[in-house]
């Protein structure tokens, strides 16, 4: 998996933002502290069990609640376009 | 072609108009120079798009605006939609979408509060180290006075039976702020110049009616 270059992740007006650099206002998108490190973490060529592992380490929270947090977030992130799957 | 050079937020700006109207709309903001930061001739189509009832003096006018907001991020500035009043040297900037009640706001700030002027009623400019300053395009009411100072709160507005204000997260309120900032490319850019401008300054939702009352009640929570 890939991420749309696209887009840049920038820290603005107190949040971790997403943001088109094709100028469309609607295509902002704000991420929680776990979706940032979901999408750095891709972005940094972690495969998707890669990152699970990192999370798991870092949160404390259970193994199927992540691994379902981690599916939701990645699929959503590949409907808009912003992950491509190779 | 009439040409002039006006100065806003801190910029030498040559225009070229085909209609005297925008010249007497930049009276207060005409300077004697020939240096200029940028120059600024708008296109037939581009007087088409803005002419309001076929008012093409009009639409020059506005036109110019559109163009000159499209090159002030390369200035680290942006042109914004909102009515900005100043008090005690700093600026108050009220944003909303057209028609909700900017300027009736301000002018009950105008009839009810000592000490209150404006700085613009419709389209001033920020800059990256959060100073707001006036410019000729202040909508309808002409509400505009060639001056500037430094801002030290946003109020989102919405109209509401019941007048409420509460401090909100900035990182609640990137929408409505991007919303009303003007952005025709460079967005990176500028939510850049909004966030540095925005250091410090508290933004605030507030839902009010149109009475005496609604402003005072802002006047208390946001004037320090």
């Amino acid at each position: 998996m890939k991420v749309n270059k696209n887009y840049v992740l920038k820290h603005l007006l107190d949040a971790d933002l997403l943001i088109n650099i094709n100028d469309e206002i609607s295509g902002v998108i704000k991420l929680n502290k776990t979706s940032k490190d979901i999408y750095s973490y891709i972005n940094d060529g972690l495969n998707k069990e890669e990152v699970i592992e990192k999370l798991s380490n870092e949160y404390d929270i259970d193994l199927e609640t992540l691994k379902k947090d981690v599916d939701e977030f990645i699929n959503e992130m590949i409907q808009r376009g912003i992950f491509i799957n190779e | 072609m009439i040409d002039f050079v006006i100065r806003i937020a801190e910029l030498n700006i040559g225009l070229s108009c085909q209609y005297d109207y925008t010249f007497r709309m930049c009276k207060d903001y005409l300077i004697e120079s020939n240096d200029v930061d940028f120059k600024i001739q708008v296109s037939e189509e581009d007087i088409d798009e803005y002419a309001l009832n076929d008012n093409r003096a009009y639409g020059e006018f506005f036109a110019i605006d559109m163009a000159i907001g499209a090159v002030l991020p390369k200035y680290d500035r942006c042109l914004i939609h909102g009515a900005c009043i100043k008090y005690n040297d700093l600026a108050y900037l009220f944003m909303a979408d057209s028609g909700v009640g900017k300027t009736t706001h301000i002018k009950l700030w105008l009839d009810n509060i000592d000490g209150v002027s404006v700085i613009n009623g419709d389209k001033p400019i920020i800059d990256c180290n959060g100073y707001v300053y006036g410019t000729p395009w202040s909508g309808k009411e002409r509400m505009n006075n060639n001056t500037k100072a430094k801002l030290a709160g946003v109020v989102l507005l919405s109209r509401s039976s019941e007048n409420h204000i509460e401090e909100i997260d900035k990182s609640s309120s990137i929408k409505e702020l991007m919303n009303q900032t003007y952005v025709k490319k460079d967005l990176i850019k500028s939510m850049e110049i909004i966030n540095n401008a925005l250091v410090n300054v508290p933004i605030y939702k507030m839902g009010c009616n149109v009475s005496k009352q609604a402003a005072l009640m802002c006047y208390k929570k946001i004037i320090k």
